[in-house]
């Protein structure tokens, strides 16, 4: 009887431990969805579910509802069992008799009182918790929320499967070892900082300089496996289970996997492809200034910019190197100096904005020094790292004291102000007046008009000076001149005038003087006109030298007045004459200057015409030039497959060697088209496996080996011609008779 | 009646004639007991009757079969059923027969007096069984497809392989391919709806071998309609031997021999630097030679290249030697042109010009860009032919010395063609005119044959030009015999029957090394190129025999002897009855 009790109580405490430990696994649970719901790795829900589960169970610790506490929790629970359960826990034989009667009773109490209590539990708080969690792990999932934290940390399970075919075809069993793991290891070089890769995708890009290793992992034990590149064949390490294989990445290329298995069929899979990425210098940008700058001497003289550098795997350093040239011509020296940039640089940091700010007059530049500057960067590649600089900027002080005689493009001459203008710029400014008369109002149009009058006034008189004609308008130039003359003329004059008495010598002295005058002007005059008046002195050419300028003046003369008039039209073709005259006059002073050739040196009368050809020695030269067939292997392959593919044929061992070439001499070309020949290329590879040969595959692989070969130039070959006799007859006859 | 009576033993007529006469006369010895009864003439009469059916169960009389003079009809492929019926409508009883292939078309008794054939005709082959008999060929229904199709079967690798040919009532949109024997397409041409279209197919050949190309007509939607092969048979450039001699230094030497050195040729180039100093340049040649106008030096060289002036420098004893050395080895020489070749007329070696003032000239190969010429051009003349020329003129010309050639052109400085950048044309101009004039290598063994393609199981005829004396010819361990042809003793012509398809070969046992290939197809392919040709041989055929006018049918046909038996047995008879009645 009491054990039935106690059953009860057993029973009940077993209900408690059973409803704590569901709870500890909801939580468990939960979590693990949730975290394979972000990850979509099984092994990391599982190793979470095994962590929540523990902690959960110190934390509830399920293990701890016995009997006692049943017992104690249902006195408690329910008051009309008077405390009594304890007494079950007792044997039976031990109770007095009321305690006896007091346990059946509480037993049979016990037994309709249990099911309508529960043992505490928080399943309720638990369930809700999964749900939750679940709610927003299947929430984040739809979003993709996590979706970039999840490649790092996750091998990409993007994988296609590598597909060995069996080379023999007839022997394809179904027992033959299958490929269980395919696994390409890509480690970055260290200095990229990029972690690295474990991926199942056979086709690889990657850094150059990267470490690759494969791994592959086959279901049953194979002889061996070899990893095929487009020249050589690497066997591949069994290492763990596992086939692997390690190498530096170089260049682009192609490879496949070949096995054995140990009854010696042998497996091979398609082309895969390697791509090289090449670590790319750092592009520098220097921002907020101009390539040429200059600073006058009282100004603030700084240059300020900021220079933007990015590069793929980080930035190792950057400066700027700066040089400064002083002096010009044959003393010009320079001093090289390297700057840091006024924020430091991040070293690692793929992108960096880094400013700077000169101050010229801190690396002592002086009026007239120019500094040129760039800015260097490199990143961290290995051996040689890439090194890009920006491009070169000018700043330079002005040197304001020293006048510089140029020679500026075409124009061979010293560029002086324009006090006047020249006959031509005068006829360009007519003609645009003329053009844009519309657009001027009249006055405007009379005021330009008498202004390009004046001009030619200008013009008139300096051409008017050659000619000892008087200048008696006042212009800037001529004033200033006249000016200096009159002050000349007086310096010249007799310094005792003061002190003399004019009318000593009042007729003569006035005379000479006059004459002496007259004189200075003359000479004056001299370095460009020809006293007319004296006859010795005067030449043909000359006079009409003197003329044409005569000519032009007169042309200007109305020139000018028609400008004056208003009326340019008019005035244009005397401007016309005048500069037809001026260049003549110009073109006649001219001097031309032989140039000085090669003067041979004199030959020796006694050597001429001799016609001696001892020295003359006959030339034999020999060379080959011609040039090597290409691709002399893909035209033997194409024959060759034009018989297997027509005629039944067997294969043997040195059409494969013909093919295996044919392929290398493809593969070249392969890489650099590889949308056109990887496909021929790829099935070249089962017809030298023995994977697939067939007419189809025969045909594919012709038809990208026709393709690889150029077309060939027209060049002349021997041709064949038979001879008979009656031929020969009717030829001979011919040329009998044709004579 | 007579003219219709003949005997088969005629040979003996006389003898049985004397011999019958003399056992008549016996008879009638026998019978003068009743001479001047009536039953002495009867039964004279009845006994010579008996003796002359006897004789002639031995003489075997035939009679001229006038009577059964009949017309006919052959239907072959793709005759017309309206024209069959007009013809029946015309002649009521007429015998219809049915072409097959390679057997017996009218039974031997059956003389039809007229035969029409309809439809496209009997094969080549069969010609021969209506030799004896008046044949009219009325033709079918007017021929759709290719109709004529030609290219060369041998050529060289690095040349442009033409395939030209003619296509009657093409559908509108159709197209025809020409195709690699990989099936990539490498030329096309898009028909229209003309009665007859010309076409023509290009391509460069690239590799050497043999190959099936196909030629596959596709319709509007790019099905499938036709596809032919197209055999081919690509060899390797044989490379020439050249001896340039120039009487001084020329870019136009200098130009040639480093395209030809390039190509791999053997060149040999003496330039005149001053008297008796020269400039040897050996290209890709392991040894040295010595130039020496011998004939057996000159063996060496394939073509000679030399200026005017050198040649005209040359002893007279070294111009004859070239002289025979193209006319006995094949030697080609040309000529390069200077101001000087145009007015000498007197030399064996020198050419007619006349002057056309014209500096440039387009060449018919590539009519854009121009050349350089002198300002003449070939006179016409029949010894001459042509290598290059534009519309009309002739720029480049070689004549033949025997079997040898010589040649020039009035071309100058065609290296401004290369200097223009347009390498393609001129390397096509100097490989045109090298080709040409060049020596011929001169084949022991030269295989021929009429038709490109052979078809299973019908007869293959080539021909054969060789010096053997006599060729034994196997194919597949059968021997070929070969027929002489009656005037030329080098040629022959044999017929095979093919029993493989694809290439097969043929031999001479004289020489291993010299195999005949040809390709053999099933009958299915090229059907309407050999039907063409065959309604051209069947129409050519009758025409030529029935020139000859109506032909009577003799047919002498055997009396049967059982006449003259039951004649001879009924008058044996009544002489043997008549006495005992």
């Amino acid at each position: 009887m009491s054990s039935e009790g106690k059953n009860i109580l057993i029973k009940f405490s077993k209900r408690w431990q059973l409803m704590l430990g569901f709870e500890v696994f909801l939580y468990a649970f939960g979590t693990s969805v949730f975290v394979y719901f972000l990850s979509y790795n099984f092994q990391w829900s599982l190793a979470v579910f095994v962590l929540i589960g523990i902690i959960a169970s110190i934390v509830i610790k399920p293990w701890t509802p016995n009997i006692n506490s049943s017992s104690n929790f249902l006195d408690t629970e329910i008051d009309s069992l008077e405390y009594s359960t304890g007494l079950l826990l007792k044997p039976w034989e031990s109770h007095s008799s009321l305690a006896k009667l007091q346990q059946m009773r509480v037993s049979n109490k016990l037994n309709a009182a249990v099911k309508r209590v529960n043992p505490p539990h928080h399943l309720k708080r638990s369930s809700i918790f999964v749900l939750i969690l679940v709610g927003v792990g299947v929430i984040l999932n739809q979003f993709n929320v996590l979706d970039s934290f999840i490649n790092k940390n996750i091998p990409e399970s993007e994988s296609n499967t590598i597909i060995f075919k069996a080379n023999d075809s007839t022997s394809i069993q179904k027992d033959s070892p299958k490929l269980t793991e395919q696994w390409v290891t890509i480690r970055y070089p260290k200095y990229t900082n990029v972690p690295s890769r474990r991926v199942s995708k056979m086709d690889i890009k990657a850094l150059e300089g990267s470490q690759l290793t494969w791994e592959l992992k086959f279901s049953d034990t194979i002889d061996n496996a070899i990893m095929q590149s487009i020249d050589s064949d690497y066997p591949m390490r069994l290492n763990n289970e596992s086939y692997t294989r390690s190498s530096m990445l170089t260049n682009s290329g192609f490879y496949s996997f070949k096995f054995k298995d140990l009854k010696g069929n042998s497996y091979s899979s398609d082309l895969y492809a390697i791509e090289v990425l090449k670590d790319a210098a750092p592009t520098l940008k220097l921002q907020g200034l101009n390539e040429f700058i200059s600073f006058d001497f009282d100004e603030t003289k700084t240059v300020e910019f900021k220079a933007n550098i990015v590069d793929d795997f980080g930035i190792a350093d950057a400066y700027i190197i700066a040089t400064v040239s002083k002096g010009s011509g044959e003393s010009v020296k320079f001093r090289e100096e390297k700057l840091s940039f006024d924020n430091t640089l991040k070293k690692g940091s793929k992108n960096v904005l880094l400013s700077k700010k000169i101050d010229l007059d801190n690396i002592n530049m002086e009026p007239g020094d120019e500094l040129y500057f760039y800015a260097e960067a490199y990143d961290y590649k290995t051996p040689k790292p890439n090194i890009s600089r920006s491009e070169t900027y000018f700043a330079v002080v002005r040197d304001t004291t020293s006048y510089e005689f140029s020679v500026e493009g075409t124009l061979g001459v010293d560029r002086m102000p324009d006090y006047f203008r020249s006959q031509r710029q005068l006829i360009i400014d007519t003609e645009k007046l003329i053009k844009n008369r519309k657009t001027f109002s009249k006055e405007d149009f009379n005021f330009t008009s008498n202004e390009l009058g004046f001009d030619q006034k200008a013009l008139r008189l300096k051409y008017g000076a050659f000619m000892g004609e008087e200048s008696e308008m006042a212009i800037a130039n001529e004033q200033n001149a006249e000016a200096a003359q009159h002050e000349i003329e007086h310096d010249q004059e007799d310094p005792l005038a003061g002190y003399k008495h004019d009318h000593d010598s009042e007729n003569e002295q006035n005379l000479v003087e006059e004459k002496t005058t007259k004189k200075e002007n003359d000479k004056l005059l001299d370095e460009f006109t020809h006293n007319h008046d004296d006859p010795e002195k005067a030449t043909l050419f000359e006079e009409s030298l003197r003329t044409k300028l005569r000519k032009a003046l007169n042309e200007m003369w109305d020139a000018e007045l028609y400008l004056r008039l208003y009326e340019p039209e008019k005035s244009l073709p005397f401007q016309n004459k005048a500069l037809k005259y001026i260049q003549e006059i110009k073109n006649s002073a001219r001097i031309y200057v032989h140039r000085i050739g090669f003067d041979p040196p004199p030959i020796k009368e006694d050597k001429r015409l001799a016609g001696k050809l001892e020295e003359v020695k006959s030339f034999r030269k020999s060379e080959t030039i011609a040039e090597e067939a290409l691709y002399p292997f893909i035209l033997q392959a194409i024959l060759k497959l034009e018989t297997l593919k027509t005629s039944e044929v067997l294969f043997l061992s040195e059409d494969i060697e013909i093919f295996e070439k044919a392929g290398s001499e493809l593969s070249a070309l392969a890489i650099e088209f590889p949308g056109k020949y990887l496909n021929a290329l790829q099935q070249l590879r089962w017809i030298i496996d023995g994977t697939k040969r067939n007419k189809q595959t025969f045909i594919e692989v012709q038809k990208g080996l026709i393709l690889a070969i150029p077309k060939l130039d027209a060049n002349p070959a021997k041709s064949a011609a038979p001879v008979n006799k009656i031929n020969q007859l009717l030829l001979k006859e011919l040329d009998i008779h044709d004579r | 009646m007579t003219d219709n009576l003949s005997f088969i033993n005629s040979h003996w007529f006389w003898q049985i004639v004397i011999i019958i006469l003399a056992i008549w006369l016996v008879f009638i010895w026998k019978e003068r007991t009743k001479i001047g009864k009536r039953s002495f003439y009867v039964n004279c009469t009845v006994a010579f009757i008996a003796l002359l059916s006897l004789a002639l169960l031995a003489l075997k009389p035939t009679t001229k079969n006038l009577n059964k003079s009949f017309k006919a009809v052959i239907l072959t492929n793709g005759f017309n059923d309206i024209q069959l019926d007009s013809l029946k409508k015309v002649y009521k009883k007429m015998t219809v027969y049915n072409y097959k292939e390679n057997q017996t078309l009218i039974p031997k008794e059956e003389k039809p007096e007229t035969v029409f054939v309809l439809g496209n005709g009997l094969q080549y082959y069969d010609l021969w069984q209506l030799d004896s008999i008046n044949t009219i060929y009325i033709g079918g229904s007017t021929l759709k497809g290719i109709s004529q199709f030609k290219y060369n079967i041998e050529n060289t690798v690095g040349n442009d392989a033409k395939f030209s040919g003619q296509y009657l009532q093409p559908a509108k949109g159709y197209k025809l391919l020409l195709a690699d024997p990989t099936g990539r397409a490498l030329d096309s041409i898009i028909l229209t709806n003309n009665y007859v279209q010309d076409f023509q197919l290009t391509t460069n050949l690239k590799v050497k071998g043999e190959f099936v190309y196909q030629l596959i007509e596709k319709d509007s939607l790019d099905n499938i309609i036709n596809q032919e092969p197209l055999p081919l048979i690509v060899q390797e450039r044989e490379l020439l031997n050249v001896l340039i001699v120039n009487a001084s230094p020329s870019f136009e030497t200098k130009y040639l021999k480093n395209y030809l050195a390039e190509s791999g040729y053997k060149i040999l180039v003496r330039s005149r630097l001053t008297k008796d100093r020269y400039k040897y340049e050996y290209f890709n040649m392991d040894s040295k030679p010595r130039i020496s106008f011998t004939q057996e030096s000159l063996k060496f060289y394939d073509l000679v290249i030399i200026d005017v002036l050198s040649l005209n420098s040359l002893s007279n004893s070294a111009k004859n030697t070239l002289e025979t050395s193209i006319k006995e080895d094949g030697l080609g020489i040309f000529i390069q042109p200077g101001a000087n070749i145009y007015n000498s007329h007197n030399n064996w070696y020198s050419f007619n010009f006349t002057s056309d003032n014209q500096n440039t000239t387009s060449l018919g190969i590539s009519t854009k860009s121009s050349i350089s010429k002198y300002p003449f051009v070939f006179k016409n003349h029949i010894s001459i032919e042509p290598v290059l020329s534009d519309n009309s003129n002739i720029l480049s010309a070689y004549k033949r010395f025997e079997i040898g050639r010589i040649g020039t052109s009035v071309l100058q400085n065609t290296f401004e063609l290369q200097l223009k950048g347009d390498h393609q044309l001129y390397k096509q101009v100097w490989s045109k005119i090298i080709e040409s004039i060049s020596k011929k290598d001169i084949p022991s063994v030269k295989w021929n044959s009429n038709s490109q393609i052979a078809y299973q199981n019908e007869p293959f005829n080539f021909k054969l030009r060789t010096i053997e004396a006599n060729p034994i010819i196997t194919t597949q361990g059968y021997q070929i015999p070969m027929k002489r042809d009656i005037n030329i003793e080098s040629l022959w012509e044999g017929i095979t029957y093919p029993k493989k398809i694809g290439w097969n070969t043929i031999n001479i046992k004289q020489d291993s090394t010299n195999t005949f290939k040809y390709f053999v197809t099933d009958n299915t392919h090229w059907q309407s190129v050999k039907t063409f040709n065959t309604i051209k041989t069947n129409k050519k055929y009758f025409e030529a025999n029935n020139w000859s006018g109506i032909k009577t049918n003799t047919l002498y046909k055997p009396i049967h002897p059982l006449w003259f038996f039951v004649i001879f047995i009924i008058c044996i008879g009544y002489l043997w009855l008549e006495p005992k009645l």
